[in-house]
């Protein structure tokens, strides 16, 4: 998985903005899977959560549709 | 990190011009959703001419048309009950509120999904946040949780915190002020009239708010939270601080706050939102200081995305420096001044004159009709619908009064709005431009 490696500002990410870009990378991954019911309910909340985090630090252009 | 006073310390603090880069890049991803996603935006755009390829920045935010509740009504008379403005299909919603209409008994629908609600209470957090209140804090929520959006976000914002969040929903303004107590609520949530009407209950109930645990109140649904005066009396009577906040069901959530330092002013969620500010005769632009008319545009609500929203509401726009809390948000001066149009504000709840019309003139026996707001025990607003009865209904007209308070109450969000019968002839008749609102409200909730 390419992450990249600056913010939408241009901004070089900082080792716990990779690691929170690579957690919701990885939920979103999960997502692909056939999860149980409780699995994929679970997921898309905390990919939601996360996404929100990314948008708030400006980390991402993408918007998912959970 | 976690003492920060800001919610969001990397884009509350941002540049100005990066943070107008931020606005331009998300202004360009939401015209791009509006266009693949809503049949509604896609035709706006095409009708003015432009594609979403154009939208590279803030620069470009002029060649967009604007977005009129009237249009998004329409569509949803058109193709009801949603009409075709929804960005993503239906089966992505999860949730369903509505705001009363302009024009009759139909409401405007709204519907959101998963992560729409995830930003809605998001948007709460940087206002609670900013205003100092923290996850050690006890909540208070007077409101009723309908399909009125009001403090929905807020609470879901407030658990996001880690508050310990008290609902009150079904209760009387005694068992709030009781739950208050015993409950040791450090902030109350209410539009500013409903402070003052727990305030007056408190004190009939020999409970001393001024010295008791209530530290902070977020008032929101009337713009009396930026008034001074009424802040005062709201801040003398609970012995706490008040901050405003301001938001709309068109997209779900606040855009504007007060912060700890009080400056006079909301700060715009500049990260979140664009906020124009209008000439309402022109559509143009006008400058910091001038007073004009706001106009949204809301990046975070995936399923209907808001583009240059009209909103009627009348600002003046002053430079972040205005303040000294660090934000390089700008402000709206005194929070919402006004409305361009004619809707009041009732209690929180938004009353169109025309809607009233359409459901009363459904009822043949009334004749003519008022709508008469006033205050009661100098804090509460009052609505009712004053009737003179046609003559030849008499024996209709108890019937009648109860059908149309029924209406009207369902119309409009379930505001109980009494049908009083007025002598014949008492009520003013208008040949030219009716003026059927009389409005003598101390503080009223649309202006000042």
């Amino acid at each position: 998985m390419n992450l990249p490696a600056k913010d939408l500002l241009g901004r070089p990410l900082s080792l716990t903005e990779q690691r929170l870009l690579a957690a919701y990378e990885g939920l979103k991954g999960l997502l692909r899977e056939d999860l149980s019911p409780c699995a994929a309910a679970n997921v898309k909340e905390a990919a939601a959560a996360l996404w929100q985090v990314i948008n708030d630090l400006a980390l991402l252009s993408d918007r998912p549709e959970l | 990190m976690a003492e920060s006073p800001y919610w969001n310390p990397k884009t509350e603090t941002l540049a100005r011009e990066d943070l107008r880069r931020l606005q331009g890049l998300r202004l360009a991803e939401v015209v791009a959703r509006a266009w693949q996603g809503s049949p509604f935006h896609r035709r706006l755009f095409e009708q003015a001419g432009v594609k979403p390829e154009q939208v590279r920045g803030l620069d470009d935010l002029e060649r967009l048309p604007f977005t009129t509740r009237e249009a998004w009504m329409e569509c949803q008379r058109r193709t009801p009950p949603f009409g075709d403005m929804l960005a993503l299909p239906l089966e992505h919603a999860v949730r369903y509120h509505t705001t009363s209409g302009t024009t009759g008994r139909t409401p405007l629908r709204v519907l959101d999904g998963r992560v729409d609600w995830k930003w809605i209470a998001e948007c709460w957090c940087y206002g609670f946040h900013g205003f100092g209140i923290r996850a050690h804090d006890r909540v208070f929520f007077a409101f009723s949780y309908g399909t009125f959006i009001g403090f929905w976000g807020a609470h879901y914002g407030c658990e996001k915190m880690g508050c310990l969040v008290l609902p009150s929903g079904n209760m009387t303004t005694e068992g709030r002020v009781a739950l208050i107590d015993d409950m040791q609520a450090t902030v109350v949530c209410a539009t500013p009239t409903y402070a003052l009407r727990l305030a007056q209950e408190a004190r009939e109930r020999g409970v001393d708010l001024v010295n008791g645990s209530v530290k902070r109140l977020i008032l929101s649904g009337e713009p009396a939270g930026s008034i001074p005066a009424t802040k005062r009396l709201i801040e003398g009577q609970w012995g706490a601080k008040a901050a405003d906040t301001a938001g709309m069901t068109e997209i779900g959530t606040i855009m504007m706050f007060e912060c700890e330092q009080q400056p006079g002013g909301t700060h715009i969620i500049e990260d979140q939102v664009i906020e124009e500010v209008i000439d309402p005769d022109s559509g143009r632009s006008v400058g910091y200081g001038e007073q004009g008319e706001r106009v949204v545009t809301s990046f975070g609500r995936g399923m209907i995305p808001l583009v240059r929203y009209r909103t009627r509401d009348l600002v003046v726009k002053v430079p972040h420096t205005r303040c000294t809390c660090g934000r390089t948000f700008d402000l709206y001066d005194g929070g919402i001044l006004g409305r361009v149009d004619d809707m009041l504000l009732v209690r929180g709840t938004n009353v169109y004159p025309r809607a009233v019309e359409a459901i009363v003139r459904e009822h043949a026996a009334v004749d003519e009709f008022q709508i008469h707001l006033t205050t009661v025990d100098g804090i509460r607003d009052e609505i009712a619908v004053r009737c003179e009865v046609r003559p030849g209904h008499e024996a209709q007209w108890p019937k009648v009064r109860e059908r149309l308070a029924a209406d009207l109450a369902a119309a409009i969000e379930g505001l109980s709005i009494p049908v009083v019968e007025a002598a014949r002839g008492s009520l003013p008749r208008f040949e030219l431009k009716a003026k059927r609102v009389k409005d003598e409200r101390v503080v009223k909730g649309a202006g000042r």
